[in-house]
């Protein structure tokens, strides 16, 4: 039998709304879950919808500090694999290695220094782990602040 | 004590696409619907094909470095967050994915371009695209 539950604000069971709300807001929700869109018009399944892992790298320093990772989410480690490209290491696998994966790396109005995203080898793709790279062009890589974030499917 | 809900769908109560989550740092809510990923895609851009995706019905090859991808369905508008992603096996391509600027984004298909560094349409093995905004 489906259910529908219908809510406006979702806490955990201790939760409360307003602005001092407990710090355990552990909420578990199955993976075919589906929610109502923002239109209203249809229905979308809710897990596939997350983004499973975010992460910041600073390469090159300035930004946090040289080789040193910013806000992350899902990433168990970050590594300076060589210029404009960071190993990311993820703390839950994906399920498969056909997820998408995205980058943007930092632009410091150099136009030299124009850097442009890329995955690099599919090979480097793993379900714990992927390559963020950028590029100037073929060769001619530098360091990098590396955004980058994964959707997809977890394990 | 933990506790579970079983439920199979989250429905507002005020309005049906608009539900509130607590934010990670406690100290604010989001809304849960548009923080959410609408459309997401792998394609093989080489020997063409989709990998892997979410809310996709198709994907068409235009030409070299020429995608459509088709939403199954639709998002509110064409006004929604694309991002794009390029891979190769091979170093000397090293190039990047964009929104062909020439065909404004409709709610229900996006049309991409692959390019390599120096400009030429390229053929990418690995496409990525990822959509976030407003849902139908």
């Amino acid at each position: 039998m489906t259910s529908q539950l219908n809510v406006d604000t979702i806490v955990d069971k201790a939760g409360s709304s307003g602005p001092s709300l407990p710090n355990t807001t552990t909420i578990k929700m199955g993976n075919t879950s589906t929610y109502v869109s923002d239109g209203g018009a249809t229905t979308q399944n809710t897990v596939q919808s997350l983004i499973k892992q975010f992460s910041t790298f600073d390469q090159r320093g300035g930004f946090v500090t040289q080789n040193t990772a910013g806000d992350t989410f899902n990433t168990s480690t970050q590594t300076d694999r060589e210029a404009g490209t960071v190993v990311v290491n993820l703390t839950n696998n994906m399920n498969n290695t056909t997820y998408p994966a995205f980058n943007s790396p930092h632009y410091d109005r150099t136009d030299a220094n124009r850097n442009y995203p890329n995955m690099g080898a599919g090979s480097n793709c793993t379900t714990s782990s992927y390559n963020a790279c950028s590029s100037q062009s073929p060769g001619n890589t530098q360091d990098t602040v590396m955004n980058s974030a994964l959707a997809g499917d977890l394990a | 004590m933990a506790s579970q809900l079983k439920v199979d769908t989250l429905t507002g109560v005020t309005t049906a696409g608009s539900i509130v989550v607590t934010g990670e740092g406690n100290s604010t809510t989001t809304n849960l619907q548009q923080g959410l990923s609408k459309v997401w895609a792998n394609l093989n851009g080489s020997s063409f094909g989709l990998r892997d995706n979410f809310n996709v019905t198709s994907a068409t090859d235009n030409g070299t470095g020429d995608y459509t991808f088709t939403i199954a369905t639709d998002m509110a508008s064409g006004d929604y967050s694309l991002a794009t992603n390029a891979g190769d096996n091979e170093v000397a391509i090293l190039g990047c994915v964009f929104l062909d600027s020439a065909s404004a984004p409709a709610a229900g298909s996006v049309r991409i371009r692959g390019t390599a560094s120096n400009g030429s349409a390229t053929d990418h093995t690995y496409v990525m695209i990822q959509i976030t905004g407003d849902l139908a």
